[in-house]
């Protein structure tokens, strides 16, 4: 199943499947390591459009909403 | 001279390396974006006399954002480099180093936070790492300086790597490396671990960090409060005064040189705020009123940088900074104005564009009163209860927040989101932090104290001329048509600007009521930086930014300062 990071349930983990933004917003998020195909997981999200705090490469990463709902992963 | 650069992801410990390679004292913290600007010193290498650069942390080298484009051009100049890489997290930092290989620079990898893998059940396999990479590779722990001797040794042997591979893949291949030289095992969450996790998640991260903001305050309060009341009064009542009476007893009172050095005597004695002699006011004001506050500030707020608290706390007041056109990282320079508002507004580079720079520079100047200015209205007003230091703490909240909302609505450009490495949880090294703390107060000591003494002299000057009375006329109309002040306020607002507390402490001897004593306060805060903060300022948001930001200013103090006048 294939949903957003701010759709994604606290706790649940997956790959990141696709990234439904430009050139500039894959290179900025791929820096840290969010690439298609890279395992993650959701810690947790913040009430009144707050960022989402995730999980890769042993690294946790806060990623503001609006960012967060362009990164698409396929749930384990 | 060779330059040697210091490069790495951010929040790895460069400046710790620098800082024990080269003896220069540089502020670290547990958080990205700590080194804004860069830092040079010097070593000797094979006896030769060599320079280092601090670069500030780049994710990758590809220029995407400033700091990635500054740090391309520093490669070219650099000689060799020491990439620092974060041993507990060597898969995403190899990925820089990857790129640094590319790049063909004479180069060594430096595995720091070695004591961390222990406990987080990693093991490196150096010598296999070495092997893989073709170029030096040493573990180190900065903050404690272990390793940092075989550094030292092993610098000579920087060298270029011939390692090929496919630079379309750069993740790839740095998880066939990690995977290659690193073993993990299984371990139990550690309590940091689970403290982090609550104290990121709103249901309980909201509560631990109000109970964090009401502990820092009780302790700075206590501390700061208890070396007055204890050390530093009497030592001024009981020495320092009687000695200067002593001393300078050939002065007659009235003459010039008293007025100066000793001032005025209240019920003939020296009364250490009002006087207003270079020697009484002068020392005791920096020194018995605002330099217990400002190390009590530092001592907490190091605790809470080092521990890696501060970017949770962005994380959670995230959402909020929105509605004022920033993200919650923005909190983190608004925190460093408490202490000063210099560092501050040279930490408001962390945020990329040029409106947030803005906004969050305005909103720090005019409504964050720096750790001296907050100790003396502490000593003014809170004699007259919580309720009237509540007015003033308030106030400059709701113009924080109205302010902003404004400029949200006003300002053009972009706001971008929040997108940062939380770090985990660290125990504070004792020796870092108290280090960390003597290097402010010694800054504080060295850049504030001087300035107090020309405020004071100024005060002297400017009434001895006539000057005071003069302009107290002229502003009589706004400062006390509008805001209900006495015209000799005016002073206090001159003074203001090279140092806020001296201004505040002028209001001493002016017998203002207490809604007086409120509006001054608040007044003081807004209307104008200090000209320390004002020059930095100019460098940072540009001549035409800053004024735009000081009419601001001005504006919202006449606004602030008449309603309150109204309502109070």
């Amino acid at each position: 199943m294939k949903v957003d990071l701010v759709c994604m349930e606290d706790g649940a983990a997956g790959l990141v499947s696709d990234l439904d933004g430009g050139e500039f917003f894959s290179e900025k998020i791929g820096n840290m390591g969010i690439v298609p195909g890279a395992s993650i997981k959701k810690i947790t999200g913040h009430f009144m459009r707050g960022p989402v705090l995730i999980k890769v490469k042993d690294t946790e990463i806060a990623v503001g909403y609006g960012m967060a709902k362009k990164i698409i992963v396929e749930v384990d | 001279m060779k330059k040697i650069l210091l490069m790495g992801n951010p929040n790895v410990g460069k400046s710790a390396v620098f800082s024990r390679l080269t003896g220069v004292d540089v502020i670290t913290s547990n958080y990205s974006g700590t080194t804004v600007g860069y830092t040079r010193g010097c070593m000797r290498l094979a006896g030769e006399k060599v320079e280092l650069i601090d670069v500030p942390g780049v994710y990758s080298l590809a220029a995407g954002t400033k700091a990635e484009e500054v740090a391309l051009d520093m490669l070219k100049e650099g000689d060799i480099v020491l990439n620092i890489v974060d041993a507990t997290r060597l898969e995403r930092n190899l990925k820089l180093t990857l790129q640094l290989i590319s790049r063909r620079a004479p180069m060594l990898v430096v595995l720091n936070m070695w004591d961390e893998t222990k406990h987080r059940g990693i093991e490196i396999d150096v010598p296999k790492l070495e092997e893989i990479l073709g170029i030096p590779v040493v573990a180190v722990c900065a903050v404690s300086g272990e390793g940092i001797r075989e550094l030292v040794g092993r610098m000579v042997q920087a060298r270029v790597s011939g390692f090929e591979y496919d630079v379309k893949d750069v993740w790839a291949e740095s998880g066939r490396i990690a995977g290659k030289a690193q073993k993990f095992f299984h371990r139990h969450h550690t309590f940091l671990e689970t403290l982090a996790d609550a104290s990121i998640r709103p249901l309980t991260g909201i509560p631990i960090a109000l109970i964090i903001a009401a502990l820092s305050f009780m302790v700075i309060r206590f501390i700061g409060e208890g070396l007055i009341a204890h050390i530093f009064e009497p030592v001024f009542e009981k020495l320092w005064g009687p000695f200067i009476v002593r001393a300078l007893a050939f002065l007659s009172p009235g003459g010039i040189a008293h007025e100066i050095l000793i001032g005025k005597l209240i019920d003939g004695n020296i009364d250490f705020v009002q006087s207003m002699g270079l020697l009484t006011t002068g020392l005791f004001v920096p020194i018995a009123m605002v330099l217990p506050y400002v190390f009590s500030f530092y001592l907490v707020l190091g605790f809470l940088e080092d521990s890696g608290y501060l970017p949770r706390i962005g994380v959670l007041s995230d959402n909020l900074m929105h509605r004022v056109g920033l993200h919650g990282l923005a909190i983190i320079p608004m925190m460093l104005g408490l202490g000063c508002n210099v560092p501050a507004a040279m930490a408001t580079r962390v945020l990329e564009t040029r409106r947030e720079r803005f906004i969050a520079a305005t909103l720090m100047a005019i409504a964050v009163p720096c750790m001296a200015q907050i100790a003396m209205i502490m000593g003014l007003v809170g004699n007259y209860g919580a309720m009237a230091l509540a007015q003033v703490l308030g106030t400059l909240f709701i113009v924080w927040v109205i302010l902003g909302l404004l400029q949200n609505a006003l300002v053009k450009g972009e706001s971008p989101e929040i997108f940062v490495e939380i770090p985990p949880y660290r125990m504070p090294y004792m020796k870092v932090l108290f280090e960390k703390v003597w290097m402010r107060v010694k800054w504080f000591i060295k850049e504030a104290v001087p300035f107090v003494m020309l405020g004071v002299l100024a005060v002297n000057l400017l009434y001895a001329l006539g000057v005071i009375k003069f302009l107290g006329k002229l502003a009589a109309p706004v400062i006390t048509g509008v805001m209900g002040l006495p015209e000799e306020t005016v002073a206090a607002l001159v003074v203001g600007f090279l140092r806020k507390d001296v201004a505040v402490g002028m209001l001493a001897p002016l017998g203002l009521s207490v809604k007086q004593l409120v509006i001054a306060s608040v007044v003081l805060t807004m209307y104008f930086p200090c000209v320390a903060t004002f020059t930095v300022l100019i460098k940072e948001l540009g001549i035409k930014d800053m004024m735009k930001s000081a009419l601001i200013m001005i504006a919202a103090t006449l606004f602030v300062g008449g309603i309150l006048n109204l309502i109070l």
